[in-house]
This record gives structure tokens, sequence and C-alpha cells, in this order.
């Protein structure tokens, strides 16, 4: 990973066209975690084509996932303790 | 006293955890409905995450009031709206609902923000 690599944290939900605008700020390196009701966006499937060829790395707060009943294969479940460990692994985090 | 009755709307528009909006419209249908008054309760937006099956509250620490929802049949609240395209848009299908609500187009839900007396946005 590179030095300067963002954790991007995303808490709301998202349309495509608000999610599209937010990735021109994500560098290729970057990771986004969705948390919170942002879980639900990962429902809508022009949300999931438009992560589908991207580089950066997508993660979601597993206990926020399973509480809303959402299911998204191409995202990686965390829990809080590997949640703590990502945001040291990454430069910051930018909470949008 | 029937002149007493008046139609209200309360229409959901927030996802469900963020905020505590639809806790509260969910208490307000319920309040209105236990003193006799005719309730639509609308669900466009975000609001239709509300509605979403197999959601598990208490995996977050937080109360379930999604569960409540079922009450709606037991304070004859019938009329339950939920907008075609929001649930489209966020890909979720009719039959994956909680509750046995009118899958409605934005003009239906227009026509009925017409007919009601008062109309609460939450």
């Amino acid at each position: 990973m590179t030095t300067t690599a963002q954790l991007h944290l995303l808490s709301q939900t998202t349309t495509e066209e608000q999610l599209s605008a937010r990735l021109t700020l994500v560098g290729k390196d970057d990771g986004i975690v969705f948390m919170q009701d942002s879980c639900y966006s990962l429902k809508s499937p022009a949300v999931v084509a438009l992560l589908a060829y991207q580089t950066f790395k997508l993660y979601a707060l597993a206990d926020d996932m399973q509480a809303r009943n959402i299911d998204a294969p191409s995202v990686e479940l965390i829990d809080y303790p590997q949640f703590v460990q990502l945001s040291l692994d990454y430069q910051k985090t930018i909470s949008w | 006293m029937s002149n007493s009755v008046k139609q209200i709307a309360i229409v959901n528009q927030q996802s469900s955890f963020n905020t505590p909006n639809g806790r509260e419209a969910l208490d307000l249908a319920l309040i209105f409905a236990a003193f006799d008054q005719s309730v639509c309760a609308i669900f466009i937006d975000d609001g239709v995450y509300q509605l979403y099956q197999g959601q598990q509250a208490e995996l977050i620490k937080t109360k379930d009031y999604l569960a409540t929802m079922k009450a709606f049949d037991l304070y004859d609240i019938d009329k339950i709206l939920v907008c075609e395209q929001s649930l489209q848009r966020r890909g979720i299908n009719a039959c994956e609902l909680t509750i046995n609500a009118n899958v409605a187009t934005s003009a239906q839900i227009r026509a009925q923000l017409e007919r009601c007396d008062h109309v609460l946005s939450l």
C-alpha cells in the first residue's frame, strides 16, 4: 500500500450519481468502507455496477450489513477490530 | 363526530437508522390512528428501506421499530403506499417488503396527497 492511500468512510445512503461524483476523489490505491445506512446503497444494481471495475478496495462493516439484510459479494466484510486496523494502515480516514 | 375525522398522510423519506425520523413517523401514525383519525402511510425515496425484509436492528444496538410496522393492520391503517420508482432505483422488489403495501406511481402518491387534509413529512 502506498503511503498516500486514503480510507474513505461512507455512512449515508447514496445514489449512483452521488457516488460517481465522490469516486472522482478516490485514488486507485484507496479504500472505501461502507458503514451505517450507506450499506443500503449496495442493494442498488446501479451502485454495484458502478463499483464493479474499480481498482480500489471495498469494505463494509459486517454488523451494519447484516442488520440491514444486505449482501454484496464484491465487498469485503470487516468487523470492528479490522476496521481499527484499516484506519491505521491507510494514511488517514476521510468521512464523507 | 365524523366531521372531526381528518385524513392525515405521513410521508417517510429517510433511511432506517441514521436519523430518528422513521421511528418518529411510525409513532405519529399510530398515535393519530389511536385517536380514530384516518392515516395514510407513504414511503418514498430512502424511506422505502424501512420496509425492506430481514433487518436485525439489535445487531447495531438499536430498538427494532421496523417490526412495529406490522401493527399498522391492528390500528386499521390500511392505506400504505410505496413509491415504485424509489423501490426500483434501490434494487428492492415489491415481494421483499415486510408489510402488505400498495406499490404506487408518483402520480398515484400525488393524488393521495391531494385527498388528505394534512400532510406530515419526516
